[in-house]
């Protein structure tokens, strides 16, 4: 499980302090994929970041439960001037995990052929995409945090990632957050609604979609 | 293909959290590696060659201002490198472990990479190639016939340390500071040169007036420049120099810079 318990996160730019998440509280339970949905700079991505531990709440707290991923996102936690098989060994060790399965799961899925043992910095944004996307389904989470990281690369691709989380979500699910609406239908049975630095409750996805609708309105 | 991951640590669960540190800073020490010595393994002959130019280009300033090739009853290489070692085990482990956070930024988007882990990582690479190029340095010169095996070995050990833990300090706190205030780090080029000709590299701290000494002491390169070299060679002895001195600045530096750490934190992961 994961509980967010009173999470506030303001951020100070040049025009004064910015509210982006309003003592947002939501507790998630096991064996549900929630989707998240809000518009372009909602917080959405702050969110996941603050769920994921990789950044810090300006008050509340988080507890977990529960193995969470890191956020998936296109570009991935990588660094630029290592390779992508030494990134792919990097996280394997800090998860203490085997290598070997996980590099050839990755290129399995990645097909990314040579370039593997080329610098992450000269990847196109597809190839960091793919990379970042086989790595993460190589190493089994309980959550797996989603920044609508699927709707990248190329029809093929769409549809190997489509496959492979569906696999995934057998045993493990999905947190995600998107504007779009078609994203969460497909992996999520219900969703919340980021609006103005307030998640709503968790409901139903239909009844979430029209609700979102109601307040882009 | 089922694949465990280890569970965050829970609060005050200190041996569970002390293995995930150590865990990530292997890691990250193994990522280290790649950038610091490079694909075609060119950066260890320069972690050797860096020094030596130092020790080459002062020998020969010094034979140009003095025509000969000896400072304080000894051999001007020696001298010389009796003070570019120390200054190096400081000088370097402080400019890597400064960068360890500004070069790193995408692995913290891993929940488990912490900004010390960054810090200690670079600190062990770095002090222990120090240490290793340190020892060929100085085995070059007793090659060469310019340096005997140094006098005192055991009394190297504290003060080699201290100097490492020194760069550690100035690193950890430098590391915060710079990502926070970008003035900073314009400032610290500054106080970086101040500190490296002060510190006693081409002439002896020990030999000049008290009055000279007393504001050069305030320095703690300084001390550790003067104890390095009286444990090098017995016919050095300091006059001032103190290892509690180097470890109180190292100490307070490193608490100053992990406070900041902490109360910065937010701050520094939106930069």
């Amino acid at each position: 499980m994961i509980w967010i318990d009173s999470v506030t996160k303001i951020y100070r730019t040049k025009q004064g302090r910015k509210c982006v998440l309003d003592n947002v509280t939501c507790f998630l339970e096991r064996g549900r994929s929630v989707g998240i949905l809000g518009v372009n700079g909602a917080g959405k991505s702050t969110l996941l970041k603050i769920i994921a531990g990789a950044e810090q709440p300006t008050s509340g707290k988080v507890w977990r439960n529960a193995r969470i991923s890191w956020p998936l996102a296109f570009s991935g936690a990588f660094h630029g001037s290592l390779t992508g098989a030494e990134n792919t060994r990097f996280a394997c060790r800090i998860y203490e995990v085997d290598h070997e399965p996980v590099l050839s799961y990755v290129q399995e899925i990645a097909e990314l052929g040579d370039d593997l043992h080329q610098p992450v910095k000269t990847y196109s944004s597809g190839m960091r995409a793919r990379l970042a996307f086989g790595l993460s389904l190589a190493l089994a989470f309980d959550y797996y945090l989603v920044d609508e990281t699927t709707s990248v690369g190329d029809e093929r691709f769409q549809e190997r990632c489509r496959f492979e989380m569906k696999e995934r979500l057998k045993s493990s699910d999905v947190i995600m957050v998107s504007h779009s609406v078609a994203t969460i239908r497909q992996y999520c049975t219900s969703a919340a609604i980021l609006h103005n630095g307030q998640l709503s409750a968790i409901f139903d996805l239909d009844e979430a979609i029209y609700r979102y609708h109601h307040a882009l309105e | 293909m089922s694949l465990l991951i280890s569970f965050y640590p829970a609060r005050g669960d200190l041996p569970k959290a002390l293995r995930l540190q150590a865990i990530v800073v292997g890691a990250l020490i193994l990522r280290e590696v790649r950038t610091r010595f490079g694909k075609d393994r060119i950066g260890y002959l320069w972690a050797v060659a860096d020094p030596c130019l130092h020790i080459a280009v002062w020998f020969g300033l010094m034979w140009i201002v003095r025509q000969r090739h000896e400072m304080y009853g000894m051999h001007s290489a020696l001298f010389l490198a009796s003070g570019i070692i120390p200054l190096f085990f400081f000088q370097r482990v402080d400019r890597y472990v400064k960068a360890a956070i500004s070069a790193n930024q995408a692995l913290l988007q891993y929940p488990l990479v912490k900004h010390p882990d960054l810090m200690i990582a670079r600190f062990l690479l770095e002090a222990g190639t120090m240490i290793v190029v340190g020892i060929v340095v100085w085995g070059s010169l007793m090659a060469l016939g310019v340096a005997a095996l140094p006098d005192d070995l055991l009394a190297l050990f504290p003060v080699s340390a201290a100097m490492l833990f020194l760069g550690f300090g100035f690193g950890a706190f430098n590391s915060v500071a710079t990502i926070l205030s970008p003035t900073y780090e314009k400032a610290l080029g500054l106080s970086g040169r101040i500190i490296y000709l002060t510190s006693g590299i081409f002439f002896s701290v020990d030999s000049l007036p008290p009055q000279v000494v007393k504001w050069l002491a305030l320095n703690p390169v300084c001390h550790g420049l003067s104890l390095f070299r009286s444990a090098c060679f017995h016919s050095y002895q300091t006059t001032f120099a103190s290892v509690w001195y180097i470890l109180a600045w190292a100490l307070a530096l490193l608490l100053l810079g992990l406070a900041f750490e902490r109360v910065f934190r937010g701050a520094i992961q939106e930069r």
